[in-house]
C-alpha cells in the first residue's frame, strides 16, 4: 500500500471504495461498514486481514457511540410529526383551504402547490414525504384539468425540497449535529431563503403561464366568499401555526432547545389532531411505524459513517486536502463552487443522508481554514442538497415523482419539468453569496 | 419448520414493534422533561441517558425489519444497467459480504457484551448503566441481519425486487 501515501491518493481510495461499493448494489450503511474494515486495515495496520480484524473492537464501539448521542434527538421527533401531519389528514384541510382562496387565476392549481407545500415544509420534516404527498393529491387533478406536466410536476418538484430547508428540517438537525454547529441557528436561518425561494417559484409559474397559457387551461371553479374564504383559512391553516410556533417560537424564545422543540412540534400535530377528531390509534401505529422505518434506515448508515469520517482524519487525507486547498490560494469563492459542484454530482447517483456523511467531515473544516460563516455555509450546503434530489438521472424525488405520475410519464419529462425550478434555486444561491444576512439575519437576533 | 418460521417471523416484527414503542418512549420522555423543569421542578436526569439508549436500540430492533422489507437505501443505476444473469450473480454476492461484515460485528460486539458482563464496566452517561445493556442489542440486531441476507442468498427472496428509487429518505 505504499502508494497511498498521498492525502489525494488516500482520499480517493476511501471514497472510491465507498462509491464502488454503492453502485455495485450494496445496502448505503454496509458500503460504509466495508469501506470501514478495509480502510482500517490499510490505515492503522499493516493492510493483512489480521490487521483489520484487531481493529474490529474499535470499529464496534464507534458504531454503538456513534448513534447514542443526545443531538440527533430530533431526527426521530421531526418524522414522528410529519407522518403524524399526513395520516391525520392535517396536511389535505391545508390544500381544501387553499384551493377555495385562488378564484380562477390562471395556473391556480401551480400556484396552490407552491402555497401548500410551503406550508408543508414548515409542518413535515421531509422532502419525500412532501412530495409524494402533494403529487398523489395534486397531480390527477392538474392532469384531469388539462395541466401540461412541467405546470404539474414542476411546482411539486419544487416545494418538495423546500422542506430540506425551511424549519423544521430533519436534514438539517442531522447536518448541524454532524458538523457540530448551532442547530437552532441553522433552522432558524433556513426561513427566509426559504420563503424567497417559495416567492421566485411563484414568479416562474406566473411567467410560464404567461408564455403559454394553454399549459395551465382555466376551468370553472366553485364561487366561494370573501367571509367563506377567511373562514375556511382560520379553520383548516391557522390552527397550522400552532404547531410552527411548538417548534420555530419554542427556540426562537428560548423556552425550549432545538431538540425539545422537536418533540413539543410533534405534540402540537397530535393536540390538532384531536381537536379536528382525525386522531386515531390506526394513525398513531402507522406514523410511528414509518417513523421507524426512517429512524432505523438514517441511524444505521450514520452508525456505520461515523467511523469513515475518522478514517479520513486518522488517515490524514481530511488536513491534506485542507493544507492544499489553502496553499493553492484559490478565491474562497471557487472553493465554494467546487464544493456545491460536487455535492450536485453526488447527488445524481447517492442520497442525502449519505453525501452529508461523506462530505461533511471534508467540507466543513475546508470551510472554516477559508473563515466561512459555518451556519451559512450549512445553508449552502442544504441548498445544493435540495438541487441534488431533482438533479438527473438519479434525483431521488424525480423517481418519488415519476411513481405518482400519469402513466407513461418518462424521467426525462420529470428532470425538465424540475430544470426551472433548479434555476430558482440557484437565484437563491447567488443572493445568499452576495447578501449572507438574508441567512444570517434571523440566527442573529436568536443569539441577542 | 413453520412453526420456527412462524416464531422467527414474529420476532422481527416484534422487535420492530418494540424499537416504534421506544421511539413514542422518546417522544414522552422530551415533553415530560421540558415540562417538568417548566414548573420548576429538576430535570428528569436518567431521560437523556435512556434517549440516547433508545435511540441505539431503535436502530438495532428496526434495522433486520428494514432489511426484511428492503428499507435500506441502495443505488440500483448500475445493476439496472446490467443483462439480468449478471445483476443476479451480483446480487449473490452483495448478500454474501454483508452476511460476512454482519457476522464479524455479531462476533466481535458480543466478544464486547461478554467482556462488559464479566468486568462489570459501566457506561457513563447523565446516569451510570451496566455497559453491556448497550452493548447487547448489537450483536443481535446484526445476527438477525444476517439471517435476512441469508433469506435472500438462499433464494427466499430478492433485496432489489419491486423498488422505485433509493426507498425512504429524509
Amino acid at each position: 500500500m505504499e502508494i497511498l501515501t498521498e492525502w489525494y491518493s488516500i482520499a480517493g481510495f476511501l471514497v472510491g471504495m465507498i462509491i464502488v461499493l454503492m453502485l455495485l448494489g450494496l445496502p448505503v450503511a454496509f458500503a460504509f461498514l466495508a469501506t470501514n474494515l478495509i480502510g482500517a486495515a490499510v490505515f492503522m495496520g499493516d493492510g493483512t486481514i489480521s490487521s483489520s480484524l484487531e481493529a474490529m473492537p474499535l470499529l464496534v464501539s464507534n458504531a454503538v457511540d456513534s448513534v447514542t448521542m443526545f443531538v440527533l434527538i430530533p431526527v426521530p421527533l421531526f418524522i414522528i410529526m410529519g407522518e403524524l401531519f399526513f395520516h391525520t389528514g392535517l396536511a389535505v384541510r391545508v390544500f381544501d383551504a387553499l384551493d377555495r382562496c385562488f378564484g380562477r387565476l390562471p395556473g391556480r392549481l401551480s400556484y396552490i402547490t407552491v402555497a401548500g407545500g410551503t406550508i408543508f415544509a414548515t409542518l413535515s420534516g421531509s422532502s419525500m414525504a412532501n412530495t409524494a404527498m402533494m403529487g398523489s393529491l395534486m397531480v390527477p387533478e392538474m392532469t384531469k384539468r388539462g395541466y401540461k406536466g412541467h405546470m404539474s410536476m414542476g411546482p411539486i418538484l419544487g416545494t418538495g425540497g423546500l422542506a430540506m430547508i425551511i424549519p423544521p428540517s430533519a436534514l438539517a438537525v442531522l447536518l448541524a449535529s454532524l458538523a457540530e454547529i448551532d442547530i437552532g441557528g441553522l433552522l432558524i436561518a433556513g426561513v427566509i431563503p426559504g420563503l424567497i425561494l417559495a416567492v421566485l417559484y411563484s414568479i416562474l409559474i406566473y411567467i410560464q403561464v404567461k408564455l403559454d397559457p394553454s399549459a395551465a387551461p382555466e376551468y370553472t371553479v366553485e364561487k366561494f366568499t370573501i367571509g367563506q374564504m377567511i373562514w375556511s383559512l382560520i379553520v383548516n391553516v391557522l390552527p397550522m401555526g400552532f404547531i410552527i410556533f411548538c417548534v420555530i417560537g419554542l427556540i426562537i424564545l428560548g423556552i425550549a432547545t432545538p431538540t425539545e422543540a422537536a418533540g413539543f412540534g410533534a405534540l402540537g400535530v397530535l393536540i390538532l389532531g384531536a381537536l379536528f377528531r382525525v386522531l386515531t390509534w390506526d394513525v398513531i401505529f402507522k406514523s410511528f411505524a414509518g417513523a421507524l422505518r426512517v429512524t432505523a434506515m438514517v441511524l444505521l448508515i450514520i452508525l456505520a459513517s461515523t467511523t469513515f469520517s475518522q478514517l479520513l482524519a486518522f488517515s490524514g487525507a481530511s488536513s491534506g486536502l485542507i493544507k492544499w486547498a489553502t496553499q493553492v490560494d484559490l478565491a474562497p469563492l471557487v472553493v465554494l463552487m467546487i464544493m456545491f459542484g460536487v455535492l450536485l454530482v453526488l447527488g445524481m447517483f447517492m442520497d442525502q443522508v449519505s453525501m452529508m456523511l461523506l462530505t461533511v467531515p471534508i467540507f466543513f473544516p475546508l470551510a472554516e481554514s477559508f473563515q466561512f460563516d459555518l451556519v451559512w455555509f450549512a445553508l449552502i450546503m442544504l441548498l445544493a442538497l435540495e438541487i441534488s434530489l431533482t438533479t438527473p438521472p438519479f434525483g431521488l424525488l424525480l423517481f418519488v415523482m415519476l411513481a405518482v405520475a400519469p402513466k407513461g410519464t418518462s424521467l426525462w419529462q420529470v428532470a425538465k419539468a424540475a430544470a426551472p425550478y433548479i434555476g430558482c434555486a440557484l437565484i437563491v444561491l447567488v443572493l445568499l453569496i452576495i447578501f449572507p444576512s438574508l441567512a444570517l439575519y434571523l440566527p442573529s437576533l436568536m443569539n441577542k | 419448520m413453520s412453526t420456527i418460521s412462524n416464531a422467527y417471523n414474529k420476532l422481527i416484527t416484534g422487535l420492530a414493534v418494540l424499537g416504534g414503542m421506544l421511539l413514542a418512549l422518546i417522544f414522552v420522555g422530551i415533553i415530560a422533561d421540558v415540562t417538568i423543569r417548566s414548573i420548576g421542578f429538576n430535570s428528569l436526569q436518567w431521560y437523556s441517558a435512556v434517549a440516547e439508549y433508545c435511540l441505539f436500540f431503535c436502530t438495532m430492533f428496526g434495522a433486520p425489519y428494514l432489511v426484511r422489507h428492503k428499507g435500506h437505501v441502495v443505488i440500483e443505476s448500475l445493476r439496472l444497467a446490467m443483462p439480468p444473469p449478471v445483476r443476479n450473480a451480483l446480487a449473490k454476492v452483495v448478500y454474501f459480504i454483508c452476511i460476512l461484515l454482519s457476522l464479524l460485528f455479531v462476533y466481535y460486539g458480543a466478544i464486547e457484551t461478554i467482556d462488559a458482563i464479566q468486568t462489570g464496566e459501566k457506561d457513563i452517561r447523565s446516569i451510570d448503566m451496566p455497559k453491556w445493556i448497550l452493548m447487547a442489542p448489537f450483536p443481535i440486531g446484526f445476527s438477525l441481519i444476517a439471517i435476512e441476507f441469508m433469506r435472500y442468498l438462499l433464494g427466499f427472496d430478492t433485496y432489489y425486487s419491486d423498488r422505485v428509487g433509493g426507498g425512504d429518505s429524509l
